[in-house]
């Protein structure tokens, strides 16, 4: 279970976000929807303990992630990129990430296998292509086999067949009970995968609720997004 | 604080750069002590351990930015630079006491983990490996000598003060910064 209630994060003199506030429930998939810097990196970067919120709080299972003492075990992060650094082999990843959490060394293997790259584990991350990449991130971010899934724009760089495999993986992973939260610019990709849908626009929460609900009277999720951003999708 | 430690140790030695520099420090200190330069071979060897400092803290913010993983896997931030500093003693401790027995002069080991520290705790406020070497090297071989030669009555801290200073300035910018 997430928990955010009145995140404001300013930086410089741009609001960030402004009392932003939702929750993702266990057994559903979250889908957290907003155009390109919207909000949704920024919102959750500060779940992760990564920045600090001027005001409000994000909490994972009643707990600031900051202060848990063994993360991984608890909730699985992918953020943009892998994590790993560009000289190191995904196995020698894995193992430091392991070892920090007093987590087994043979679930390096385990994580390898699930998500396909057990052949490649001892090339160096820096020669990984970008979709290898995002599946080394979501290794990482399953080492713990943490109840809480939080996944930052998961499908970018995949193709088509990646795109498959993570939707239903996500779809498996509440089914089995997890809290899944992830956030994506691309509807379609949304209204395929979410049960619940948050849409944030500049720093605020302007929809939240079940998929049925946040479409209402639209005909799809797009034209709920768009009429709830102001269409915004011309400026550019 | 152990698993944090562990980690740290895995990550310095299965990085080759590190590895690399403590080679072409014991190379070069070698190779200049038989040339048997005036002020001896430790001042080349401490610009290796100082290389060596920077990476151990910079390669986190390299391409890649693995600093991330790192605060995903141990968020508590004073434990985690408690741990890096242990784990990078640990490690390096061992080569930089081999650079200075190489040197001739064992006894410059305890100044030289100064130096590595202090050239960590450069990186981690600089977070940028070549800007960071390019501020330890300038103040160590330029600055610090121009001061020596040209005022020689000013009386310049003690090693052990300037590295106590920079290491406490990146734990306090360490924890405070958004990463």
């Amino acid at each position: 279970m997430i928990t955010i209630e009145g995140l404001t994060r300013v930086r410089g003199r741009a609001r960030v976000l402004h009392e932003v506030g939702f929750t993702a429930r266990p057994g559903r998939v979250t889908g957290f929807l907003g155009p390109n810097g919207a909000g949704k990196t920024s919102t959750l970067r500060v779940l992760l303990g990564l920045d600090r919120p001027q005001a409000g709080r994000a909490l994972i299972d009643g707990r600031r992630y900051a202060d848990l003492e063994r993360p991984l075990t608890v909730a699985g992060a992918l953020l943009d990129g892998s994590g790993a650094h560009r000289s190191r082999t995904a196995r020698a990843h894995l193992r430091w990430m392991a070892a920090s959490n007093g987590l087994p060394k043979g679930r390096v293997d385990e994580v390898l296998e699930l998500v396909g790259l057990a052949p490649e584990a001892g090339k160096r991350a820096g020669k990984y292509s970008l979709g290898m990449s995002r599946r080394l991130g979501l290794a990482a971010a399953l080492l713990g086999d943490p109840p809480v899934l939080i996944l930052d724009e998961p499908v970018n760089g995949l193709d088509p067949a990646g795109i498959r495999w993570m939707r239903a993986f996500l779809r498996d992973s509440a089914a089995e009970g997890r809290t899944v939260l992830l956030s994506s610019h691309l509807m379609g990709e949304l209204a395929e995968t979410a049960d619940d849908v948050v849409i944030i626009d500049h720093g605020t929460v302007v929809a939240d609720g079940t998929l049925a609900e946040v479409v209402g009277e639209h005909a799809t999720l797009e034209d709920a997004f768009l009429a709830r951003t102001a269409g915004e999708g011309a400026s550019w | 604080m152990i698993g944090a430690v562990k980690a740290e140790v895995s990550k310095l030695v299965t990085l080759p750069s590190p590895a690399i520099t403590v080679a072409l420090t014991w190379a070069v200190t070698v190779l200049v002590r038989q040339a048997d330069p005036p002020g001896g071979a430790v001042p080349y060897s401490q610009a290796g351990v100082l290389v060596l400092g920077v990476l151990a803290a910079g390669h986190e913010y390299q391409r890649g930015g693995q600093i991330r993983a790192t605060l995903l896997a141990v968020p508590r931030r004073p434990l985690l630079f408690a741990a890096k500093t242990v784990a990078l003693l640990v490690t390096a401790g061992p080569a930089v006491f081999v650079a200075a027995l190489l040197a001739g002069e064992p006894g410059a080991t305890g100044g030289l983990l100064l130096d590595l520290l202090l050239a960590a705790g450069v990186a981690t406020i600089v977070r940028h490996p070549v800007g960071a070497t390019a501020v330890v090297l300038t103040a160590y071989q330029i600055v610090v000598p121009l001061i020596r030669n040209g005022l020689p009555d000013v009386a310049l801290p003690p090693a052990p003060v300037w590295s106590a200073a920079i290491i406490a300035a990146a734990a306090v910018t360490f924890h405070r910064r958004d990463a």
